[in-house]
């Protein structure tokens, strides 16, 4: 159960980590700021989505989403259904998400659907992204739909 | 003004709760396991689904109605937005209310759902289950035609 000062820690804690991840979707928001986004990571994260690749250090990670802001011209990130798990060391933690997302990818429109599986570090006081795991259930042009085409052939 | 320990009580029971219908949502969304999903209900709970999906009350038949669902839908993403949840005064029974959009693929077709729950939590053990679930059914439209051309599908 804790003491009174260790829930309310994680309560805290549960804000705060949720709070990094609605700013990472408005820097993705936010033409894929690739600086923004990167300092929302440890040193040595790891990001890697279905079919989008594996990207490990802040390096490859600024890299990735450099490339991205090119190619997705328009997206909203709509980030739900949060379930967020804090070690019992309260500096490390693990959370599950949903991503509804909106997006024009290579000039088309398209519903992206995803789910996240995230590890996260609090460094410094601060809560950051360790690891970020994006599985794509579908990623549609917009005249299909999910069942016809689950995933668009992007150029 | 309650005291701190009450006031810290209430926002962990908002995020058990939370978490609560989070976790429904993420069962539902890996083959609606039935067992899984009772096993969140109170004994007696009722699941009423209006003309839709019918009423049903206590743990057999709501894992019943859940086993029977995922062979219809084969593919859903329940999306469990801007809750409402209130504590009553005992601390052991709430409510709250949701918004669910739900992508899915039902026998076969693209299928958009629009869906608002009133729930009722109690608290049994130390430990928060649904016991009462109502599912408001805004539209369930093929994704092609949109809820104007045909709000239900079939």
């Amino acid at each position: 159960m804790g003491t009174l000062e260790q829930r309310v820690q994680r309560l805290q804690d549960i804000t705060d980590i949720r709070r990094l991840k609605i700013e990472y979707a408005q820097q993705c928001d936010d033409n894929y700021n690739p600086d923004g986004l990167t300092v929302l990571f440890t040193d040595d994260a790891v990001w890697e989505g279905t079919g989008l690749g594996r990207y490990e250090g802040k390096q490859a990670i600024h890299g990735f989403w450099t490339d991205a802001s090119g190619r997705f011209t328009f997206a909203l990130h709509y980030m739900v259904g949060d379930a967020i798990d804090i070690a019992p060391s309260g500096v490390e933690a693990t959370g599950h998400w949903y991503l509804w997302e909106p997006a024009t990818i290579d000039g088309r429109a398209m519903f992206v659907a995803a789910t996240y599986d995230d590890v996260y570090k609090k460094v410094d006081g601060r809560w950051l992204f360790h690891r970020v795991q994006a599985h794509s259930h579908f990623l549609a042009p917009y005249e299909s739909g999910w069942v016809k085409v689950p995933f668009a052939e992007l150029d | 003004m309650a005291s701190q320990e009450e006031r810290v009580q209430l926002l962990e029971d908002i995020e058990d709760i939370r978490r609560l219908k989070i976790d429904y949502a993420g069962v539902c969304d890996t083959g609606y396991d039935g067992d899984k999903l009772a096993a969140m209900f109170t004994e007696d709970a009722i699941w009423d689904g209006g003309d839709t999906f019918g009423v049903h009350r206590g743990r057999a038949a709501i894992r019943d109605l859940f086993n029977e669902i995922s062979s219809d839908i084969t593919f859903a993403l329940h999306y469990m937005i801007g809750h409402t949840i209130d504590v009553d005064s005992s601390g052991t029974k709430a409510t709250g209310k949701w918004y669910l959009w739900e992508p899915m693929t039902y026998k076969g077709q693209a299928v958009l759902g629009a869906i608002t729950y009133d729930d009722e939590y109690e608290k049994v053990d130390g430990r928060w289950y649904f016991s009462r679930m109502n599912v408001q059914i805004h539209f369930l439209t093929p994704y092609d035609k949109g809820w104007v051309k045909q709000r239900m599908v079939t």
